[in-house]
């Protein structure tokens, strides 16, 4: 059992250190049934699961997600789900099953959606994605994020910051209790016709990058961190969790190949 | 329970240009319906790592094997060409809703272009026994499926001419179209002729009712189980994702842009 935030009276303990990173399990309920979640002892190896960005308003966007080598670029396209999905429709059903789910929130409306779905059953805590800021400024949104709500609060850092250990301390000394990274690198793919699709890109690719970054900010922080970025392997895994993180978060892998956590988990 | 398969070739097939796959896969065999796809990989492997769509071609569920139909031309799918007999791949399968004619049909007209057309002879083979069943096909010369998959029932015509042909086929405006002559129709086609199969069916009779004329659409299904929502499709029922509110649609449903 891990304790992503020990420090938090609502604590976040995980069962296996592999987390569905945000998104990579749409709203979670679309795969519950392959996974096995509602069931006490399903063995689809997470411990636990970050939904799709939540906004206040959902909207259907027009998310890409297309193949690169060893990888895979997703751009997020402006989809989100709403608030009163998740209250009525998606965390009532999240509340039945035996792994905890966590929202992702991000953008301007963060602190007031974590502020509507902070007492609402069936969610386990907070990821708030940053995106590349300074210093000041990410403390400060993580303040309003803490502010809003007391239960667990994960930050996901973008790969491209100049500073991560910077940003990653002053995000804990705000009110973070577990940082994650990398939340892929920006990047660019041309489709059939040409024109250039912008978005971050995932998947093997980026796993160096992303392991030098997590032994950097894993040696810097006094608090769980969760390694990120192409991790696809047990071996990946494994030198993520030798680098410093506590456990690792598996995104285009896992829309990839839904067994991909049981694969990672079984074999660590 | 998961919808993935490791499946063996059991037999390669080159016709012209085309490859043909038959697969032993029991289970899948058996559940397998036409307008299903599949999401392939090789086995063991982590690139690509987005599975690419094929439709099912076809199903035996008495010999346990699937059959695949692969049009080396697509990038996404052309290193399963070169796979001999006796090498597994990784199937995530079967994916999406599959077409299911209606009680009362008795005639059934299938028309496609593109990389669905695989999902029409499934179901010409699936339903040749029980239906009076006419197949329109229309692509590139040398990349377009040989007769002699089907029965001999079913009546096929083919356009070399590119995708476009296939409403030339159709000749929707006069009286012998046989949109007219059909009970039920099943497309299989890119989004960007979605519009033009709208326009024959208009142009062949008028006014259509929910239900006769459906259509497998291809396309990009990155995750196939609902997770990525970029196979999006906007329909009267609001977005939906293709790839398990799909691929198979209600053409009447669509909305056109």
């Amino acid at each position: 059992m891990i304790d992503l935030a020990p420090r938090n009276p609502h604590t976040l303990v995980i069962a296996t250190p592999v987390i569905a990173a945000a998104g990579s399990l749409g709203d979670v309920v679309s795969v519950a049934r392959w996974l096995g979640l509602a069931q006490p002892a399903a063995d689809h190896g997470l411990g636990a699961i970050i939904s799709a960005t939540v906004n206040l308003v959902g909207r259907h966007g027009h998310p890409q997600l297309l193949a690169t080598p060893a990888g895979a670029l997703y751009r997020h396209g402006g989809a989100s789900l709403g608030v009163k999905q998740v209250r009525e429709r998606l965390a009532p059903r999240w509340a039945s099953y035996h792994v905890p789910v966590l929202v992702s929130i991000a953008g301007d409306d963060a602190a007031a959606v974590a502020a509507e779905l902070t007492d609402t059953p069936g969610i386990a805590g907070f990821e708030l994605a940053l995106p590349a800021l300074s210093v000041s400024e990410a403390a400060q949104q993580v303040a309003a994020i803490r502010r809003a709500t007391l239960l667990p609060l994960l930050v996901r850092l973008p790969g491209e910051l100049p500073d991560p250990v910077a940003i990653a301390q002053a995000c804990l000394a705000a009110g973070a209790d577990a940082i994650a990274l990398i939340g892929g690198l920006p990047a660019c793919m041309p489709q059939d016709d040409g024109s250039l699709v912008y978005g971050r890109l995932g998947g093997p690719a980026i796993f160096p990058v992303a392991l030098r970054l997590v032994a950097a900010v894993a040696a810097a922080v006094d608090a769980p961190v969760i390694g990120m970025g192409g991790v696809a392997t047990p071996e990946h895994a494994r030198a993520m969790l030798n680098a410093g993180a506590c456990a690792v978060a598996l995104a285009s892998a896992l829309v990839a190949d839904l067994r991909r956590a049981q694969a990672i988990a079984g074999g660590l | 329970m998961h919808p993935y398969y490791t499946a063996t070739i059991r037999e390669r097939r080159q016709i012209e240009g085309l490859v043909w796959l038959s697969l032993a896969a029991l289970e899948l065999a058996r559940t397998a319906q036409p307008g299903q796809y599949a999401l392939a990989r090789p086995s063991r492997s982590l690139d690509p790592l987005l599975w690419p769509v094929i439709f099912l071609a076809g199903a035996d569920p008495a010999k346990g094997l699937v059959e695949l139909l692969i049009d080396p031309r697509q990038p996404a799918t052309a290193w399963l060409v070169d796979l001999p007999v006796g090498i597994a791949i990784d199937l995530c399968a079967p994916l999406g809703t599959p077409f299911v004619p209606a009680p009362a049909t008795q005639t059934l007209l299938l028309a496609g272009a593109g990389a669905a057309l695989p999902a029409l002879l499934f179901a010409a083979r699936r339903h040749a026994r029980r239906l009076s069943i006419a197949l329109l096909l229309a692509g590139d010369e040398q990349y377009l499926p040989p007769p002699f998959f089907l029965p001999e029932t079913v009546e096929v015509q083919t356009s070399s001419a590119g995708d476009t042909a296939l409403f030339d086929l159709l000749a929707a405006h006069t009286p012998s179209s046989p949109i007219r002559w059909a009970d039920q129709i099943l497309f299989a086609l890119p989004p960007n002729l979605l519009g033009d199969a709208a326009a024959a069916m208009r142009t062949a009779r008028l006014r259509w009712e929910r239900g006769l004329a459906q259509v497998v659409v291809a396309g990009p299904m990155p995750c196939g189980l609902g997770v990525c929502r970029a196979c999006q499709i906007e329909t009267r029922n609001g977005w939906q994702r293709r790839c398990i509110e799909g691929p198979v649609l209600d053409l009447r449903d669509i909305r056109l842009r």
